[in-house]
């Protein structure tokens, strides 16, 4: 249908080019919001991967404070370009994806959830127990980011941007591919799979790396961005928890499902914190229960009609 | 040489021996029926076969290749394809899908990409006779569609052996004759069958050999009149004999 591919190219076009404008409208701390949703868009998408082959991590601030850290300590060490350590920071995360993804192969989901919420405590632990490396619970200060001028925020918008570019796009692209029937087919009926030649370890241990990756990096970005970096905002718990209600909010199995709950729970975060300022938690607490009991296929599922799972 | 050789497998569960020194023969293009009282071990030794259990003693050769111990991936690999007595279906999946998951993946990792296997998974469904519903939901298909999808992905994988866990279970007698005629058909097409079953006049029929376990032993293995009349075989089912005499 002619009409519906051009319709989707142009609104693509329409939001790229918001996108692309958006620092020349917004002050400095719409700006900083708009690179939080970001953040949060690569956190959720990226912990949306891992449940399409039924593995649910309760844990995945555990990367991001990985990528945090390796950026940091990296950088201050031996000052590589802000691009080199983040990607390590991506590596590394991914490499405690493995650690973690092996470990809890032959778990039932439920038991993977909690092993998975042990490993980002054990991780921060980790990080406090080596302060010869991690400066401890003192915390890693780091130069700023572009200088940290007026202009420091646009570059990091954009930074983010791309990071977040790329995150979206991997899932929209292993959504299409291949390996997607290989995920589904595991996340369904693990044996049946197994029994179709599909190597359950592998898949699933693919699915993680590739999930913590770009947690990995944006938690690099997120340390050069605020400059310093300490065990409880880099594992904060937080993170684990907003990587999982945006997705459900937005639409799990699909990939605007998380980017749609990360812009809107992320504002909508920030909004109950200014007004409500104590109990917000609660208010999350119960968006999800409505949500998991109302609208199990999340926003996305409303608009199932017109997208047909193509998103 | 024999396609598929099971010498002495014997499978224990704690103390407990659900199959015992059970040796079998199976040579290419037969189809072997395998029926057993309840509990008799039928699906368990599909199991062990498929690397789904790990051997406890004794041997397994594909092929002249012992397959002893590798994971059912690597089962499905080797050209055996199995289907599950309660079929197993990907529910998030469309029917066409569903098949295509054995396409891609039953052979090689590289397998076929997308397009291909969605070519061959429909002329699979063609031949299942599933072409009307190939983008049905699995929740939208009865339970002989979904016997026959069962089948539909284990042949995606192209195997060579076939494995059938009682595909004929809770089907009506029309629903049998139909199921009969296409594994008659997978036959044909080269296909070597083992089939497990419980309908007694669709093994007696479709097999060229009927083997039988008790309390995890073969007490037979011989064509399927002499079976029917194998006093062993009729004691092990207790009085059930009426449904041994072939139609």
């Amino acid at each position: 249908m002619p009409n519906r591919g051009y319709l989707k190219i142009l609104s693509l076009l329409i939001l790229s080019g918001i996108l692309l404008s958006i620092p020349s409208v917004l002050s400095q701390y719409s700006l900083h919001m708009m690179i939080l949703v970001l953040v949060f868009v690569v956190i959720s998408t990226s912990w949306n991967i891992l449940v399409w082959t039924h593995q649910i991590s309760l844990g995945h601030a555990a990367f991001f404070g990985i990528g945090a850290y390796t950026a940091a300590i990296v950088y201050n060490a031996w000052q590589l370009p802000i691009y080199a350590d983040m990607i390590l920071g991506g590596v590394f995360a991914s490499l405690g994806a493995v650690l973690i993804g092996v470990i809890c192969l032959r778990m039932p989901p439920w038991a993977l959830a909690i092993a998975t919420l042990a490993f980002a405590e054990a991780v921060k632990i980790l990080v406090i127990m080596l302060p010869g490396l991690t400066e401890g619970a003192e915390g890693v200060a780091i130069a700023p980011l572009y200088g940290g001028g007026e202009m420091a925020k646009v570059y990091a918008y954009y930074l983010a941007l791309t990071i977040a570019f790329l995150t979206v796009l991997t899932a929209y692209l292993l959504k299409r591919s291949r390996l997607y029937y290989a995920f589904t087919a595991i996340h369904d009926d693990q044996e049946a799979a197994s029994m179709l030649g599909i190597n359950p370890t592998k898949y699933k241990v693919m699915a993680f790396t590739i999930s913590a990756f770009f947690v990995g990096i944006v938690g690099g970005f997120y340390a050069h961005y605020i400059s310093y970096i300490d065990p409880h905002a880099a594992f904060n718990i937080h993170i684990s928890v907003e990587a999982q209600i945006m997705p459900l909010m937005g639409g799990l199995y699909t990939v605007a499902g998380p980017v749609v709950g990360a812009v809107i729970l992320t504002l909508l975060g920030e909004y109950l914190r200014i007004t409500v300022k104590t109990g917000y938690l609660i208010i999350y607490g119960i968006i999800l229960v409505l949500f998991i009991f109302y609208l199990p296929k999340g926003l996305m599922g409303l608009t199932e009609r017109w997208t047909k799972g193509r998103f | 040489m024999s396609l598929l050789e099971c010498t002495g497998v014997t499978k224990y569960f704690g103390g407990l021996a659900a199959l015992h020194q059970v040796n079998l023969q199976v040579s290419a293009g037969e189809i072997v029926g395998l029926i057993g009282p309840n509990g008799s071990g039928k699906t368990t030794l599909f199991n062990v076969i498929t690397g789904l259990y790990p051997l406890s003693m004794g041997s397994i050769r594909f092929k002249g290749e012992d397959i002893g111990g590798i994971r059912p991936f690597q089962v499905c690999r080797k050209g055996i394809g199995r289907t599950f007595q309660i079929s197993k279906p990907f529910t998030r999946m469309s029917v066409l899908e569903n098949v295509m998951v054995g396409a891609l993946y039953g052979k090689t990792t590289a397998g076929e990409d997308l397009k291909n296997a969605r070519t061959s998974s429909e002329a699979i469904l063609e031949q299942a006779g599933l072409s009307a519903k190939k983008n049905a939901r699995i929740s939208d298909l009865t339970l002989e569609d979904k016997k026959r999808l069962e089948l539909s992905k284990a042949l995606a994988t192209k195997p060579e052996l076939l494995l059938l866990d009682e595909v004929m279970a809770g089907l009506n007698p029309t629903e049998i004759k139909e199921i009969m005629e296409l594994i008659r058909k997978i036959r044909q097409g080269g296909m070597t069958i083992i089939v497990v079953e419980h309908v007694m006049h669709a093994v007696m029929s479709l097999a060229d050999r009927v083997c039988v376990l008790h309390h995890g032993e073969k007490i037979a293995d011989a064509p399927p009149e002499e079976v029917s009349r194998d006093k062993r075989v009729i004691e092990s089912y207790l009085g059930e004999e009426f449904l041994l005499a072939s139609s």
